[in-house]
């Protein structure tokens, strides 16, 4: 695909990123297990902004994601354009705003344990290590994103499944980590 | 709010291309070829854009302490203009016209006479002036080739591109939820889908409701 393609006719990849990390993490309880990385805790929180060509809903609380006017926005077709999320690696803790159609990071708190009075490198090493560490979680749950909307049971089996739980209905978990496994696990197969 | 302290805001490139293996040994004579120039009041761009230091903007003096931190590339792109407040640019333009006018005993000013006078004018009171300075924190991971510009502007973005590319030769790829998706190494099966990927709609359509 041509780059100018790639960038702007896909952007509407990171608005379904978001929704589907709201529903894996609804789904898991806030568990989520991205192929190739660390376990973390990850949930969306305190601001979201949900939109369907110029029609806006921004929705702010505790956790937004978790009231009926956020459903209610994914049921009129809304997607979330911009959300604030916080993401737990064993002890470090992140919070930022994730903006949804350049997958760009906004107002990142780092768990930093330096202080801008310690040696200027090592604070920028941590810092820089931190970001990356984030990043690798980020990555590895994107990629996973990625090969499920690329495979065909995201139409005929978890597209369903999503419908129901964004109309309020029950979301069978069992069945939609079955479909993932299957669908990431095949992937695994074949790259080794 | 950048690589240095504080939260962090940024945007992510791809570094690609012809990357040296030794960007810390081949680059630091394009980079300081490439540093922040000061603006001339007698310049007739308005702005320019440069290398500096990441730590201190005012450092366009670089060497390889300054910039190669381990396996990291850290810069400052440094952005000035010149910003004349418009009230103060009319009122001394119209007091430069009257002079002009009683000097050369006319009514009027021709086009070409308004337009040198305007130039003559903001010349004189930029260097009445400091230029404006910003400075954007720029940190290329040498190890995985991804690149953070701490803005979030096209704008700048624009510029960096720029720069970028003139100092290093190597192109840059924003990252946005497509290229991310390319750069999994998708197989023939998935680059198909992807290409004829289509919007995800959560609302269900009437027929699904009955």
């Amino acid at each position: 695909m041509e780059l100018l393609d790639l960038i702007e006719g896909r952007r509407f990849m990171g608005r379904e990123f978001v929704v589907w990390l709201w529903f894996e993490s609804e789904m898991q309880e806030t568990n989520l297990h991205p192929t190739g990385a660390d376990p973390v805790s990850m949930w969306l929180e305190a601001q979201i902004t949900l939109v369907l060509e110029k029609e806006e809903s921004r929705l702010k609380g505790a956790i937004p994601a978790s009231s009926p006017e956020a459903k209610e926005a994914l049921r009129q077709g809304k997607l979330p354009k911009e959300a604030k999320m916080r993401l737990v690696h064993g002890e470090r803790e992140y919070a930022w705003t994730l903006k949804a159609d350049s997958l760009a990071l906004s107002g990142l708190k780092l768990p930093t344990q330096l202080k801008k009075n310690d040696e200027k490198h090592e604070v920028f090493y941590e810092r820089m290590m931190l970001l990356e560490d984030l990043e690798t979680s980020l990555s590895a749950l994107y990629a996973d994103f990625v090969r499920l909307r690329l495979a065909d049971p995201w139409d005929d089996e978890i597209v369903p499944l999503m419908k129901n739980w964004a109309h309020g209905e029950k979301a069978d978990a069992g069945a939609y980590l079955a479909t993932k496994r299957a669908v990431l696990g095949e992937k695994r197969k074949r790259k080794r | 709010m950048g690589a240095l302290r504080g939260s962090l805001t940024f945007s992510r490139f791809y570094v690609t291309g012809d990357i040296p293996d030794d960007v810390p040994g081949t680059t630091l004579k394009r980079i300081r070829a490439n540093a922040f120039q000061p603006l001339s009041p007698d310049d007739e761009k308005n702005e320019g854009a440069g290398w500096a230091s990441i730590e201190d903007p005012f450092v366009t003096d670089l060497d390889h302490e300054k910039v190669f931190y381990n396996e990291y590339v850290c810069l400052g792109l440094r952005l000035d203009r010149w910003v004349i407040p418009g009230p103060l640019l009319k009122a001394h333009l119209r007091d430069a016209e009257q002079a002009l006018l009683a000097k050369r005993g006319l009514e009027r000013l021709g086009r070409q006479a308004k337009a040198e006078l305007k130039t003559m004018v903001v010349r004189k009171l930029r260097r009445q002036l400091v230029p404006s300075l910003k400075s954007y924190d720029v940190v290329w991971n040498l190890r995985t080739n991804v690149l953070h510009l701490y803005s979030q502007s096209e704008r700048i973005a624009a510029l960096l591109d720029d720069l970028f590319k003139r100092t290093f030769k190597v192109d840059l790829v924003p990252e946005s939820p497509g290229t991310a998706a390319d750069r999994l190494g998708l197989d023939a099966k998935e680059a198909r889908a992807m290409a004829g990927l289509e919007p995800t709609i959560l609302a269900r359509l009437e027929e699904e409701a009955r």
